[in-house]
């Protein structure tokens, strides 16, 4: 199992040297087929793995698996370990196994692409940094993956850089993860200072021995590793970068920023709860943290007229639900919402790529309509992922909020209200996605785009979103609720606990969720039957509709407090501090050089007796002075 | 009567005074040569008179190696002499002052 793991982590990595040193000498085609490949030969070894991690007793199924040490002093190593169990098996299996159907996609979505061979490498770059991500057995070698995820996020983001919304777009992401890199080091920093070790392991058996539970240092650790699930998982304050990493392509938008990446930051507080748990004030504001972002971006979504867009603060809003799942202590209600997810989210993003790619790379649902007539598969499919994006079949969602009944409190009570109100608010955005791009007449502008003799989709872009769909509905089984078997939070238990409702709590959260996203879908119906009741509603929250028009001002925030500052500092040192203090500076030791320079000159005048009277005048001093030393 | 060692530096630093004088206020580089001679031959006898005080040859090999040195300078000096009379017409080391730039 040793080596399965390994190959698992190293494959992508393999196929990223083989594209790289093949280059022209590989099709396009092949290209792709291959990156296609060694994704799925990666999920072939996280599945042997999964597989042989269920065959183990429960108390055998943690396992670490060193290959050197890969920084060392006497006192403190750091060694290349990874660290296989529950966690981050079901990790490995979502990572590779929807990258893999994802990277497939991208066959099809690529077609033609003058940079093909590129995108495919970037992608399994992406895979094997994700994987080192959640295969990590220190907290050091988990920043590496960390860093990785960022950087192929970046270019992947930038992947047209052609064009200059991508670029910046690509740079804001990188510079907001930057700062959540920042906070998991100085974690890290507090970690070697004080347990003198990076290995999770001892990191969580001695930390909550050092660091008094509440104390100024346990809530330091738990910020620092806050600040970066916050940055990674585009959280409030730290996510105006994910609306704008849809200038992507769509499977890396599918891949990265719906499927893993931005959900690295729940795996991280999963994976480190005991050190949220030694913080209880930083937990909570996890929660809170989480409950902020799933409102306001639901808010958002339901304005937003860019197909990707919508789908990106649908993102938002449910990684703030997996937010409010670890802040709460429910890790394994988090996690399952992360899985159920990552299938149904990456089915949504693939859809509405076939709806992108059918439609010329229009992505403006304003401009769409009635395209169930002329695409049904693609329909039925989006729909398979709205019920699930509403909460009515997986249940992750409810589950969540039935653990935050259950674990009661001020908190407890602001998750399950504030998730409660975000469920009819999917219900509104999910609803107003499918209502205004599958429903009503089909626009001009789509009956000319549309051609019916290329037909919906080719099949390598089909197949892979219907077996996200699968995915999505078999995810459902592994954890029903109602009392019944939670298979998935009993295989999670010892590395990431859970909370167990009620039996009447879970059927009474449930019924409620399912009432308000079903009003959700229904109000939006009976708006867009008739244009001029979306319009009056307009109106009545008109200061609602601008403001979240507006993304509730963080960009312009973050413009003012901290762009703006920066720029005018830098124009204020260039005027000033570049032209007087430099410049002056320079001017000043120029104009003192050369007067000394002159006044020397003037010594050399060239007469040879001059020079003889100099010396010995010298000479004389020198004697009168020793001699006067001498008689002392 | 016993010849002391100070008697033999007041003769040396007297000579020594008079080529100095002669450096400074001569302008012809035959003189200047010839001082010159005079300083070096000043330092000579200081040498030779402390090694005498002493009992020991270094001051006596030193002044050796000082002729040695003084004789070849003069050779170079001459030669220079007569360059420079050939080439500029005049001898006033004043205006010798090619270097200053």
């Amino acid at each position: 199992m040793e080596t399965l793991s390994w190959l698992c982590l190293l494959l992508p990595l393999a196929g990223v040297a083989v594209l790289a040193v093949a280059v022209n000498r590989l099709s396009r085609e092949a290209a792709a087929w291959l990156g296609t490949a060694f994704a799925f030969a990666s999920f072939v070894c996280a599945a042997a793995v999964f597989f042989g991690v269920l065959g183990e007793g429960e108390s055998q199924r943690q396992h670490i698996y060193t290959l050197y040490t890969w920084a060392g002093s006497p006192t403190f190593h750091v060694p290349l370990s990874i660290q296989v169990d529950q966690l981050s098996t079901v990790e490995m299996l979502i990572v590779s196994g929807v990258g893999a159907l994802i990277v497939m996609y991208s066959v099809g979505y690529m077609h033609g692409d003058p940079k093909e061979r590129r995108f495919f490498a970037y992608l399994d770059l992406f895979l094997f940094s994700m994987l080192l991500l959640v295969m990590a057995g220190n907290f050091v070698l988990l920043l590496a993956g960390w860093g990785l995820v960022g950087l192929s996020s970046y270019l992947l983001i930038g992947f047209w850089h052609e064009r200059p919304e991508p670029v910046a777009a690509a740079k804001k992401a990188f510079v907001m993860n930057a700062i959540g890199d920042v906070g998991i080091a100085i974690s890290i920093f507090f970690m070697v200072r004080d347990v003198g070790s990076t290995d999770f392991h001892t990191v969580f058996t001695r930390g909550p021995e050092v660091w008094a539970k509440g104390g100024s240092t346990a809530n330091w650790v738990a910020l620092g590793l806050l600040v970066g699930a916050v940055a990674k998982s585009a959280q409030i304050p730290l996510h105006t970068w994910l609306p704008d990493a849809m200038e992507g392509p769509t499977p890396v938008s599918a891949l990265i920023h719906a499927a893993t990446m931005v959900t690295a930051g729940v795996y991280l507080v999963a994976r480190t709860h005991v050190l949220f748990e030694n913080a209880p004030n930083v937990q909570e504001a996890v929660a809170i943290l989480g409950v902020l972002t799933l409102l306001m971006a639901g808010v958002i979504a339901i304005v937003q007229t860019d197909i990707k867009r919508i789908i990106a603060y649908s993102t938002m809003s449910q990684i703030g639900y997996m937010f409010a799942a670890v802040g709460i202590g429910a890790y394994s209600a988090g996690m399952y919402h992360l899985l159920t997810h990552a299938f149904f989210k990456a089915l949504l993003f693939l859809g509405a790529g076939i709806v992108i790619h059918a439609l010329a790379n229009e992505q403006d649902v304003r401009r769409m309509g009635g395209l169930r007539a002329v695409m049904p598969r693609t329909a039925v499919l989006m729909w398979i992922g709205t019920v699930a994006l509403i909460g009515f079949w997986p249940l992750s969602k409810d589950e969540i909020l039935a653990d935050s009944l259950h674990h009661g409190g001020s908190v407890g009570w602001i998750v399950f209200i504030g998730g409660l109100a975000g469920a009819a608010l999917t219900g509104i955005y999910a609803g107003r996605l499918m209502r205004l791009v599958f429903y009503g007449e089909m626009s001009d502008f789509a009956r000319d785009t549309f051609h019916a003799d290329h037909g919906e989709s080719p099949w390598v872009m089909f197949w892979p979103v219907a077996a996200l769909a699968a995915g999505t509905v078999l995810s459902g089984f592994l954890a029903v609720g109602f009392g019944s078997v939670n298979h998935f939070g009993n295989f999670l238990a010892q590395t990431a606990p859970t909370i167990e409702p009620t039996v009447s709590q879970d059927v009474i959260t449930t019924l409620i969720a399912w009432a308000l996203g079903g009003a959700g879908i229904l109000l939006v119906w009976r708006l867009y039957a008739d244009p001029a009741r979306v319009a009056a509603m307009r109106s009545r929250f008109q200061t609602m509709a601008i403001i979240a028009e507006a993304k509730f001002g963080w960009d312009e925030l973050y413009d003012n407090i901290g762009y703006r500052p920066a720029v005018w500092l830098a124009t204020t040192f260039n005027r000033v501090g570049e032209v007087y203090v430099i410049g002056g500076s320079l001017w000043l030791a120029r104009v003192v050089v050369s007067a000394l320079a002159r006044a020397t000159a003037l010594a050399q005048s060239g007469v040879v007796r001059q020079y003889a009277t100099v010396l010995a005048s010298g000479a004389a001093v020198l004697a009168v002075y020793f001699l006067g030393k001498a008689n002392l | 009567m016993k010849v002391g060692v100070e008697y033999f530096i007041a003769v040396s630093a007297i000579v020594f005074g008079i080529g100095l004088f002669g450096v400074f206020t001569r302008r012809s580089p035959l003189i200047l040569l010839l001082s010159v001679e005079l300083m070096l031959n000043a330092c000579n006898l200081a040498l030779i008179s402390f090694s005498r005080q002493w009992g020991t040859h270094t001051g006596q090999i030193f002044a050796l190696v000082v002729m040695g040195i003084a004789a070849s300078e003069v050779v170079i000096g001459l030669g220079l002499v007569v360059a420079v009379a050939r080439r500029k017409g005049n001898l006033d080391v004043d205006r010798l002052a090619a270097l200053r730039n």
